[in-house]
């Protein structure tokens, strides 16, 4: 039996687009598959979102002003990037980039915002979302999780790595741990890394082997 | 991170770190950008290594000398050997600091950047020497760092790869020190630039906001300059200036035990300003003192600083003594300070009465257990923008408001007395006058020679009465100018930040616009879509309905800001009440009370008068919706010098508390609903252009509902 893998989703956190019906977010589903396109017009509650499913694959395309009560986007992208560099966020306003403050732009620039783009253009929004997915992919998670959906139910579930401090992990918990981007997932994730290259440099190319 | 090594060749330890010195210098000079900043920050890494003692000693820094030398030595905790390895030289961003609070006893909130110090002291000087010693340990690290060796290595290196990573050997080694000691000095050689006792008064006065004037700091943080060339600092402690020559001063502080915080409340009829108590704000206590800055107070604190204007700089925040980040600062020029609070921003949407930063200087005390919801924000530019920061914000802007009172008190004061003196003066030359015709009727008779004396007297004075008489008379029509330039000014003003506002909005519906169109462009003809091109097509049609709507609104402005006429308050109301919101009235079921004893003529822009009103109408309107039973009441009455007018309606009513802050530019509780904190706003600014009032009062329709006062003055000059 094949695990469903995580499916990519994309997380628009926007207050000035049409509900549902907005041509950003049509193309969007078009592309990804409707189910993987989440809209929230409250920022309040589009972070809430992405802060309890970080276990999964994410794109968010975040808008910068919010009505007064709600956190503007800067604070939503901060509070995104403290909890994790997985995930990849898009600015995506209808202000001018010389009309963001200047510290709000080193913000985005310092915590690796992916692009600010401006909402008027939304093709080349989706072409953004396309080349994070493909970035997404290629990443460690992304491979691991692939690897993992190769391999039968008892397998994934079977105890895998036991730590130094005598913790056990299956690998579906591994891959939890690197997306949460804890201590253990960041140290995990390097030496899944290393491990890598060192067989290829060993002229070990296939890992399977 | 750095590597150790043994240097074969000399036998010394050596320190060895990669890096790219372009690079390092480019981002260096981003973050600091002048002399005074590099030392300030320097001053502020002492602070966040829990020193009590700092001194900052400039040795044959006035003229240009081979021997220039800046040093900065503090009895701080101190660095080993891995801390200079790992920290000092690492290129670290603030964000990645993992405590916020410097170690105990002392537990300070940092306030020094991390990461920067290397850039600070490559600004001042190429050669550096740390010594640096912890407590306990027994020997003293001494790390030389010589910037002008990278430089040349990078230089040399002509390969390309080579010099984006430069390698450097630092020499260090150990010297014997009492257990005890501990501090880092940091000693810099081959200093760029000279210091002249100018810059040296810059970097004091600068010095000298680290820690509150006012509330001591426990434990202490003392800092020294010494020169050896400017007898002015011979280990000078460094201390705010006292704040002299303000015009008034105010105060407040709060009292734990009754759970009280006071705030300042301006009396009109005395013209002073008072303090009473209130409830502790959500923000916490706070003690706030305020020293206001009125024209001629400027003027003798001008003269006595040398026109020194960065001294009057408005309020900043410390928190236990010490400046906030998002205050902590350095800008050469008062031009390009960040407006934190939004005392400016503030002020010229509001015209000519709210004091601006340059008129007051003012310090607010917080402490970090008292409020631990005002938290600086990671970037350092400003505080965390949550509930409790906004209320703060609006708790200032409020106590800074009183001093705008005070401004408009003292001008309608200079301004009746020059009326007065004018009056006075006249009535001088009247009395004179008849004096003359007095002397003219006794005397003339007796002594005929005098009348050709007195005729040319007589004429003089006739003049001097005739000039005075104009003079009154044209000061009088100029006031009314005035008084008309200023309603006119304040209209522009509440259009400017409608402006601002609306072309946000413009810009979200022609985002909807060009992005639906788009699609077309795009998929058209595609049989999966036609549903959603039907929809985007009249979606299309009413974006752009909204948009010539507010088009219109902006040009009815452009054709009615000028125009001064009479009219009657009561038609206008009948015109809007009956014809303009009879439909809605209907459609939306509202039963209208209209109830006017007496009319009022008024002399003003009735343009701006109905949208007075429209904007209560749909307030109401709005607040209304989820009503069975709905009423709008409209009255009004003359009393002994106003006009009175009452509107009410039975909706879910406003928030206890809120009666006053529903009118601050932005304020909404109905955000959800589109509201934008604008109506009321504007409402409120239009009735002050007519010297009137609006507030709150207990509403008419029980058990809920909201009644505003509207009280116009008869004279409005």
């Amino acid at each position: 039996m094949k695990m469903e893998s995580y499916p990519l989703k994309i997380v628009v956190i926007h207050d000035g687009l049409i509900p549902k019906i907005d041509p950003l977010l049509v193309e969007l589903g078009n592309k990804f598959g409707e189910e993987s396109v989440i809209h929230f017009e409250n920022s309040n509650k589009g972070l809430e979102y992405v802060l309890d499913n970080l276990n999964q694959k994410m794109v968010v395309l975040l808008d910068i002003n919010f009505s007064h009560g709600e956190l503007s986007g800067i604070q939503v992208f901060e509070d995104i990037k403290k909890r994790t560099a997985l995930v990849y966020v898009i600015m995506i306003t209808a202000r001018s980039l010389n009309e963001i403050s200047h510290p709000d732009l080193i913000t985005m620039i310092n915590h690796d915002a992916m692009a600010i783009e401006n909402v008027f253009n939304y093709p080349k929004i989706i072409e953004l979302v396309e080349k994070a997915a493909h970035k997404m992919e290629t990443r460690v998670d992304s491979a691991l999780e692939q690897w993992i959906n190769s391999h039968s139910e008892a397998d994934r579930e079977r105890p895998y790595l036991t730590t130094r401090t005598g913790k056990v992990y299956t690998l579906t918990q591994i891959l939890d741990e690197i997306r949460l981007q804890t201590p253990y997932g960041q140290e995990m994730e390097g030496n899944i890394l290393m491990l890598a290259i060192d067989l290829l440099a060993r002229g070990k190319k296939e890992i399977n082997d | 991170m750095g590597e150790t090594i043994k240097d074969t060749k000399s036998g010394k330890s050596v320190l060895r770190w990669r890096f790219d010195i372009n690079t390092f210098r480019l981002l260096g000079r981003e973050l600091i950008t002048d002399r005074i900043t590099a030392v300030y920050e320097l001053v502020k890494n002492c602070y966040d290594a829990n020193a009590t003692e700092v001194v900052v000693d400039f040795v044959n820094v006035g003229f240009k000398a081979n021997d220039r030398k800046i040093s900065i030595s503090d009895n701080g905790i101190g660095m080993d050997f891995t801390d200079v390895d790992t920290k000092w030289m690492v290129v670290g961003t603030n964000s990645k600091r993992v405590s916020l609070y410097s170690p105990g006893p002392f537990n300070r909130r940092y306030v020094g950047e991390k990461g920067i110090g290397r850039f600070a002291v490559d600004k001042l000087g190429s050669q550096l020497l740390i010594k640096t010693k912890q407590q306990g340990a027994d020997k003293r690290l001494i790390v030389h760092i010589d910037w002008d060796y990278y430089e040349q290595k990078s230089v040399e290196s002509t390969d390309r790869q080579m010099s984006l990573f430069t390698e450097v050997d630092n020499e260090y080694h150990y010297e014997d020190a009492t257990p005890t000691d501990h501090g880092t000095t940091l000693e810099i050689t081959n200093v760029s630039e000279t210091w002249s006792s100018h810059d040296l008064e810059r970097l004091y006065k600068e010095l000298s906001r680290l820690v509150s004037p006012f509330y001591p700091l426990n434990p202490p943080f003392n800092i020294y300059m010494n020169s050896n060339e400017n007898g002015e600092y011979k280990m000078r402690l460094v201390k705010p200036d006292p704040v002299k020559f303000y015009s008034h001063h105010a105060e407040i502080t709060f009292d734990l035990e009754r759970q009280k915080q006071q705030f300042l409340r301006y009396d009109k009829e005395s013209g002073k300003i008072l303090t009473e108590w209130t409830e502790i704000k959500s923000f916490g206590p706070v003690k706030f003192k305020i020293f206001y800055f009125d024209e001629g107070a400027k003027k003798r604190y001008n003269t006595a600083y040398k026109n020194d204007d960065t001294r009057i700089d408005g309020v900043k925040i410390y928190r236990d003594g010490v400046i906030t980040t998002p205050f902590a600062e350095y800008h050469s020029s008062q031009n390009h300070k960040r407006d934190i609070l939004g005392i400016d921003k503030r002020r010229w949407r509001a015209a000519f009465d709210k004091p601006s930063t340059r008129e007051i200087i003012g310090v607010l005390e917080i402490k970090q257990e008292l409020n631990p919801k005002i938290v600086d924000a990671t970037n350092r530019q400003d505080f965390i923008d949550n509930d409790e920061y906004r209320q703060l914000k609006e708790f200032i802007l409020e106590q800074i408001d009183i001093f705008g009172d005070v401004k408009i008190h003292d001008r309608d004061l200079n301004r009746s007395v020059a009326e007065m003196e004018l009056q006075k003066a006249g009535q001088e030359v009247k009395n004179f006058s008849n004096a003359i015709e007095k002397i003219e009727r006794e005397l003339i008779q007796d002594k005929p020679h005098l009348k050709e004396k007195l005729e040319p007297l007589k004429a003089q004075v006739q003049h001097l009465s005739s000039t005075i008489t104009a003079s009154i008379k044209e000061q009088k029509k100029f006031q009314k100018d005035v008084v008309r330039k200023e309603n006119i000014y304040l209209s522009l003003m509440s259009l400017q930040d409608y402006a601002a506002n609306i072309s946000h909005a413009i810009r979200t519906s022609l985002g909807k616009i060009k992005r639906m169109a788009e699609f077309f462009k795009i998929n058209f003809p595609n049989s999966k879509f036609d549903r959603l091109f039907i929809d985007y097509a009249s979606l299309i049609n009413e974006e752009m309905n909204t948009l010539i709507k507010v088009t219109d609104f902006m040009l009815s402005y452009a054709s009615s800001d000028v125009q001064f006429e009479d009219f009657s308050i009561k038609e206008m109301l009948e015109e809007l009440f009956f014809n303009a919101y009879s439909q809605t009235f209907r459609t939306e079921n509202i039963n209208v009370e209209f109830e006017f004893k007496d009319d009022f003529i008024i002399n003003g822009n009735k343009k701006f008068l109905q949208d007075i009103f429209q904007n209560i109408i749909s307030n109401s309107i709005k607040a209304l919706k989820q009503r069975s039973n709905k009423q709008i009441k409209c009255s009004a009455f003359l009393d002994d010098n106003s006009f009175i007018l009452f509107f009410s309606d039975n909706g879910p009513g406003i928030v206890k508390g809120d009666e006053k802050w529903i009118f601050g530019l932005y304020n909404t509780r109905t955000a959800e609903q589109g509201g934008s904190g604008i109506g009321l706003y504007i409402v409120e600014k239009r009735i002050e252009a007519l010297k009137g009032t609006i507030e709150v009062v207990e509403n008419e329709f029980k058990p809920t509902g909201a009644t505003f006062k509207i009280k116009l003055p008869f004279n409005k000059n």
